[in-house]
């Protein structure tokens, strides 16, 4: 995602190349790493020869906000944080009453 | 009862180590190839072996049921520590950036605590690490937070780092998640969660101003009917009431249906470490347990005993497959 990110967009054979700088890959891996890539959404391609022209899908930015929503979401989901204390224990069942009551305290911005 | 964290996690550690203690001493007493006779024989009636249920007849149910209890304590125990495996991971794979703001960096100096930052849009913060809390604060959190609540939010947090909170949540959960058949021990632990933010909250609140802190826990209090579980919204509402009336009462420690399961898991425990049976599992005793279940029920038992065995199997194999594929989603 790195690569895709750094450039506008990117062929397999021009990924496999800049990889290859740094470590050997064979061509064939970096097209199951590609493919993988865009099934999962986070890529987009068009024909370009006889391969594809891969892009990012979002920006870095967007990406990671994704990913750590995603994350934290998990990690809270049905109280399961076990080794994890939080600000907003319990308070998601918090009724309105009192949640309106913290409204009403909050200090006028 | 005191209503000091530390206090109700000494209860509720010192439950946990005295059943666990009793459990451990009851099942030493039983000696090793006891216990794990038994425990074949648990595992064998439960896949419905007729050459098991035929052996079970013959021991003491006293020593099933202690036998039971310690299986069904030590899965329930490797099960959370499982849940925290996962925890450990995803919490390592959030991308994680330290703080750029020069006036939380100073609040975070001044609360002598190292504050991350993480692009989420989520309005979340916690503290985590068993050895070296960490405190993270959500991007979304702090773009919704003036200054002062987001001083508020680092001192509650800074309140958990120091009092070690996250090995201190392990822990007692580990006990009531271990213990699930003595359901007090749960309501001790939900008394902790609730102390231990009233705390914190305080603290908070002694260095910024009520306000502030309200206006932070408006901002993290999303509310989300899926999840509310019985009671959590009265837990909610007394540390609500606790921000603004410093005496107000707790909600009641014990609930009654939870007294009364836990005094029938106390009781069977206790009957079965009174009336301990001397077992007698000789090699000799299994063959002929055997030779006289097949000579009894023959075929018919044998094909009904795979047919349960090949019904929980396929279970088994089903409740595998979904959990990897959530796991891979």
């Amino acid at each position: 995602m790195e690569i895709f990110w750094r450039r506008e967009s990117a062929t397999v054979r021009e990924v496999a190349d800049q990889l290859n700088r740094k470590r050997s890959l064979a061509y064939t891996t970096v097209l199951t790493l590609v493919s993988r890539l865009w099934s999962r959404g986070l890529l987009e391609r068009e024909p370009e020869g006889r391969g594809f022209r891969y892009w990012a899908a979002k920006s870095r930015e967007d990406f990671l906000a994704e990913l750590s929503d995603e994350l934290i979401d998990r990690l809270f989901a049905d109280f399961g944080a076990i080794g994890v204390a939080r600000v907003g224990e319990r308070l998601s069942e918090l009724n309105e009453r009192e949640r309106q009551r913290l409204k009403r305290a909050r200090r006028k911005r | 009862m005191s209503e000091h964290p530390n206090a109700i996690f000494g209860w509720l550690l010192a439950a946990a180590l005295a059943l666990a203690a009793v459990i451990a001493n009851a099942v030493a007493a039983l000696g090793l190839t006891g216990v794990v006779g038994l425990a074949g024989m648990i595992v064998g009636a439960l896949t419905a072996c007729v050459f098991f249920l035929a052996e079970l007849g013959r021991v003491p149910l006293s020593s099933l049921v202690l036998v039971f209890l310690a299986l069904a304590t030590l899965a329930a125990f490797v099960r959370t520590l499982c849940s925290y495996r996962r925890e450990r991971r995803l919490l390592s794979a959030l991308p994680l950036a330290p703080l750029a703001d020069a006036d939380l960096l100073a609040v975070a100096a001044e609360a002598d605590v190292e504050v991350y930052l993480t692009p989420a849009r989520r309005a979340a913060a916690f503290c985590f690490g068993l050895v070296r809390p960490r405190v993270v604060i959500t991007s979304g959190l702090l773009e919704r937070l003036t200054s002062e609540e987001q001083a508020a939010v680092i001192w509650h947090e800074a309140e958990h780092a120091h009092a070690r909170e996250p090995a201190r949540c392990l822990v007692a959960r580990l006990a009531a998640s271990s213990f699930f058949w003595i359901p007090a021990l749960r309501d001790l632990l939900e008394r902790f969660l609730l102390v231990k933010e009233i705390a914190a909250d305080r603290e908070a609140a002694s260095h910024t101003s009520t306000a502030a802190l309200a206006g932070a826990l408006f901002e993290v209090a999303t509310p989300t009917p899926a999840l509310a579980a019985v009671g959590a919204g009265d837990l909610a509402a007394a540390r609500i009431e606790r921000l603004f009336a410093r005496e107000s009462p707790l909600p009641v420690l014990f609930r009654c249906r939870h007294l009364l399961l836990s005094a029938v898991g106390a009781t069977a425990l206790a009957l079965t470490i009174t009336f301990r049976a001397q077992l007698d599992l000789g090699e000799q005793a299994h063959l002929k347990t055997m030779l006289l279940s097949l000579s009894v029920h023959g075929l018919p038992g044998m094909a009904a005993g795979f047919a349960v065995n090949a019904a929980i199997l396929t279970y088994g194999m089903m409740k595998t497959k979904r959990l990897l594929r959530a796991r891979r989603r």
